[in-house]
């Protein structure tokens, strides 16, 4: 599968052209915050460079709205209602590679598990991803210390690269290959390859954090002091985990809208006092140092031991958005420096 | 090297916890980042000389207050913004006097990462951050960048007033003059005005970090987490948001103080303050109250004369 270039002009335009028979959906910016995901018109600012903050993988994948179904009662009449889910294929562009990796996750807890979520595999399936190689890592990035990139990459269909005026695409798969048939789609110079290949080189020499290469898991436990540490300054908010592309905790709520009632399912956290807190008022972990505990070894204990991955890709969001500044990537290097 | 502020905070810390007046100190420590700082929960002498004070002092410490020290005497650092706070919660009696000691500090301006942002700093360049009162020293790959203090405060900081705090028990630093730019009315008309908000709130994910972030928001029960009565539910779209930031924005009308970490603490860049903002010019101008200023006054919402303006003109 050769590898292609394409202007970006002309992207646009091979993207508009993919929407005959696909759902296409990319990053849009919406004036400030993160980039959102969107299945798009053709009409939006689309975003394919990752320099910028966008929005997990997940918001596509497992909406902060997700319709479960529909109950519409009139009298003598009542109507369960599915929600209609679009069958096209479906092609992904723009995400990072650490993105990519937490659709790896989510995939074990939502197709690979006990159970198959409908929802999610209804979006899931027949979705080409194309992952865009990060030219200029954020300050709070560390996904070449939580695992290896050129593993990751060979999970996705394609991986592009932002050269400037133009985009390097580099097919994984023949599914992502057949969709490079655009005239618009020329044979890389040998700058264009050097370029790329420069870009890919420079993400893999992130420079490694303190737990790089060190089992988590194992060094991760129950009685460890910083569990207290973390709650005394953790606010209890969801930034964190709602931001996390592999947090995949969600409730399930019923809203009345005039003879409608919708079931749906929206984004819960193990930070918040009422997680999953019982009808009958027992609340499984009612001190914070529990809840600080339970986000930290859910990803790096029970997600190793239930799916062999860890649930963490290093992406830095929760790093950027916690507003005390507790900065998980210096919690796993105390955690495993005390250990190890 | 601490500077002298800092000197003088870590000294009073000490002097406290080994008195046992206090059994902690809640102040700020050095962050992950050279432009972060992290709370700092001190509960030993020996601990004290982790305390700083830099512009990256972001937190508005009494957050804390109210769930440490109801039955603890505890001390805490605190900025004008703050001390104001703290104000508002001995009002409010969240927060018995007698269990706080308040270290104040004056302030010229708090920077963050947006801030810094804005002030054309690259973040994932910044490896030294220093302060030498007046300005902000930025190390990065190209040198050390100097620049004004005023030049890379947040914006609510840019309009702010008060520079020394309020209330303490001892207070460090003299208050810096600073111009203060006035606080502009949100512009527009009805229908535009709605029309931003109805897109600012299709961003928020319900994550709630404004609330949790804010002193003023204590309750045990906030009303955007009852189920039972579903002031708001938990569907994340723009009307349901809407019903939220609204509410919270009115409960906190003639309490919140201003210190802007609602804006700060949203990860999806929500203009809180400017709903804040435009709800205390509005308290301001009807019943001529500026929160947070005196422990004595009444809540202004909290207290009724016969008297009061009534805003719809009729008494």
């Amino acid at each position: 599968m050769p590898d292609k270039v394409i202007s970006k002009n002309d992207l646009r335009q091979w993207l508009v052209s993919l929407m005959a028979d696909h759902d296409v959906i990319a990053p849009v910016d919406r004036g400030a915050g993160p980039a959102a995901w969107k299945d798009i018109d053709g009409k939006e600012e689309i975003e394919i460079g990752t320099n910028g903050l966008l929005m997990a993988a997940k918001e596509y994948l497992l909406p902060v709205h997700d319709v479960l179904f529909r109950y519409k009662g009139k009298k003598g009449e009542q109507i369960l209602e599915a929600p209609e889910m679009s069958t096209k294929p479906k092609l992904m562009i723009g995400l990072r590679l650490c993105d990519a990796r937490a659709i790896s996750v989510l995939d074990s807890v939502y197709l690979e598990g006990r159970f198959r979520d409908p929802y999610y595999a209804a979006r899931r399936e027949n979705l080409t991803l194309m992952a865009t190689v990060c030219d200029d890592p954020r300050w709070s990035c560390f996904c070449t210390s939580v695992g290896d990139l050129n593993e990751w990459a060979k999970t996705v269909d394609a991986l592009i690269t932002d050269l400037g005026d133009k985009v390097y695409v580099a097919p994984v798969t023949e599914k992502s290959a057949k969709l490079l048939s655009s005239p618009a789609f020329k044979e890389p110079t040998e700058e264009d390859v050097k370029k790329k290949t420069q870009v890919w080189e420079n993400l893999l020499a992130l420079p490694k954090q303190p737990f790089a290469g060190k089992d988590i898991s194992q060094s991760v436990s129950w009685d460890d002091p910083i569990w207290k540490d973390m709650a005394d300054r953790c606010l209890g908010c969801g930034a964190c985990s709602y931001q996390c592309p592999s947090c995949t905790c969600f409730d399930i709520q019923d809203d009345t809208v005039g003879n409608t009632i919708e079931r749906y399912r929206c984004r819960d956290t193990c930070q918040f006092s009422d997680f999953t807190r019982m009808g009958a008022g027992h609340n499984p972990r009612p001190e914070k140092t529990m809840r600080t505990r339970q986000r930290v070894m859910h990803k790096f204990k029970y997600q190793m031991e239930q799916f062999n991955m860890i649930g963490c890709t290093g992406c830095g969001r929760c790093v950027e958005s916690c507003p005390v500044n507790i900065d998980l990537r210096e919690v796993l290097s105390k955690i495993t420096e005390q250990k190890l | 090297m601490a500077n002298e502020i800092e000197q003088k905070i870590r000294e009073e810390a000490k002097r406290l916890l080994e008195s046992g007046e206090v059994t902690l100190v809640i102040g700020w420590k050095a962050g992950s980042m050279p432009f972060k700082t992290t709370p700092a929960f001190v509960r030993s002498a020996d601990e004290v000389d982790r305390l700083v004070w830099n512009p990256a002092c972001t937190n508005n410490l009494a957050v804390y207050l109210p769930q440490v020290a109801k039955r603890a005497k505890v001390a805490v650092v605190a900025k004008p913004c703050d001390s104001r706070s703290i104000v508002t919660l001995i009002q409010e009696k969240q927060v018995p006097r007698e269990n706080v000691k308040i270290i104040g500090v004056t302030c010229s301006g708090i920077v963050d990462d947006a801030s810094l942002k804005a002030a054309k700093i690259r973040l994932q360049d910044v490896h030294g951050l220093d302060w030498d009162g007046e300005s902000i020293l930025i190390g990065t790959p190209a040198g050390k960048a100097k620049l004004p203090i005023t030049d890379a405060v947040r914006e609510g900081c840019k309009t702010c007033t008060v520079h020394a705090p309020v209330m303490s028990d001892v207070a460090f630093g003299d208050a810096p003059e600073v111009n203060a730019a006035p606080v502009e009315p949100m512009e527009g008309s009805f229908e535009e005005k709605r029309a931003f908000w109805a897109k600012q709130f299709e961003r928020c994910i319900r994550c709630y970090a404004c609330r949790q972030v804010c002193p003023a928001c204590y309750c045990n029960k906030c009303f955007a987490d009852r189920p039972d009565t579903k002031w708001t539910s938990k569907k994340a779209d723009a009307s349901e948001a809407w019903m939220f930031h609204m509410g919270r924005a009115m409960h906190l009308a003639g309490r919140c103080i201003g210190c802007g970490e609602c804006e700060r603490a949203c990860p999806m860049e929500l203009p809180i303050m400017k709903l804040n903002r435009e709800v205390a010019l509005h308290v301001q101008e009807m019943y001529d109250y500026t929160p947070g200023m005196d422990p004595e006054a009444d809540p202004v919402l909290g207290h009724w004369e016969p008297e009061d303006v009534d805003p719809n003109g009729h008494h």
